[in-house]
């Protein structure tokens, strides 16, 4: 499609500098999106493996949990769980891929894990409260990944239709109106050589 | 207070409460829906939601994941596979890639 400009040599300057930057632009973010998406991929299939592994261990350890608590009473394991004194908190700091922020979760704990009396409850309680302990981390690093992944597909989705913006709309235009203007230009050049030429032939001919 | 927010059922999530996580035991949709408002305006780094309650407010969850910087986590259900999990994934990468790399059937 040829823009609705004036075909002169201002306009064809103009048109010219705002090519060599759109190619510029083009392959810049073609090279970003190759990036981002070589990034994207790696993620995923990490993402996919630590959640199989956190699948295979919160299923052993909920079905460890259950059985230890089967025997208890709503009210015994009510007071159990009443006051937590650990506390999980984690701290965000964000790193750039690709100019994406995604963050990146520290965990902090502090505080004691058992506080509940020995006499009415299990040993096998202490172990799967251990091991949901051991788990916290790996459900970190997941939603950690889980975030990222989504961030970067926003990203990927934009960056991938501004490339094809500029490459099937923007440059092509812009290659077309200059051809326009050049031939616009070289047309009118021709005709007023042709005309000095007929005003050459007349004053020649008197 | 624990920045770490938890959802879903209160028997499976309840382990984690000793652990030191903000838990929001729910059952239906109407408390899922009040508990992730809750979470949503509290001062919370990540949720995680168990995958039955994610199931009755997904469309809910999307949308905060994209907008917001908190990051929302579905937890796997102990008795069976996480799909809620994969769809979701699968999407994202049809989305980002344009084609489904990951769960492509051959042939």
């Amino acid at each position: 499609m040829i823009l609705a400009v004036n075909p002169n040599r201002m306009e064809l300057l103009k048109l010219k500098r705002r090519l060599e930057l759109a190619n510029r632009g083009y392959k810049l973010l073609k090279d970003k999106r190759d990036a981002l998406i070589q990034k994207f991929i790696k993620l995923v299939y990490e993402n996919k493996r630590v959640r199989e592994e956190f699948d295979r261990k919160i299923r052993e350890r909920t079905n460890e949990f259950l059985l230890a608590t089967i025997c208890m009473g709503e009210n015994d394991l009510n007071s159990i769980f009443m006051f937590p004194q650990r506390l999980t908190k984690v701290k965000t700091e964000y790193s750039n891929i690709m100019s994406v922020k995604v963050p990146k979760y520290q965990i902090t704990e502090k505080g004691n894990l058992f506080t509940y009396g020995m006499i009415d409850t299990s040993p096998e309680l202490d172990n799967s409260l251990k091991k949901y302990q051991e788990i916290a981390p790996l459900m970190i690093k997941m939603a950690e990944l889980d975030k990222a992944i989504v961030l970067l597909t926003e990203e990927i989705e934009k960056t991938r239709r501004r490339v094809n913006a500029l490459e099937y709309v923007m440059i092509p235009n812009l290659e077309d109106t200059i051809k326009f203007i050049t031939m616009k230009l070289d047309e009118m050049a021709r005709s007023s050589n042709s005309a000095i030429m007929r005003i050459k032939e007349m004053i020649r001919g008197e | 207070m624990s920045n770490i927010a938890l959802i879903g059922e209160k028997e499976v999530i309840i382990g984690f409460n000793l652990i030191g996580f903000r838990l929001f035991p729910v059952t239906d949709y109407p408390e899922a829906s009040k508990a992730f408002d809750a979470c949503a305006k509290g001062n919370y780094e990540i949720i995680f939601i168990t995958e039955n309650i994610a199931e009755l407010i997904i469309d809910r969850i999307e949308v905060f994941q994209r907008k917001s910087p908190v990051s929302i986590c579905i937890l796997p259900n102990h008795s069976k596979d996480s799909e809620l999990n994969m769809e979701i994934l699968r999407k994202n990468v049809e989305k980002a890639v344009g084609t489904d790399i990951l769960f492509r059937k051959e042939g």
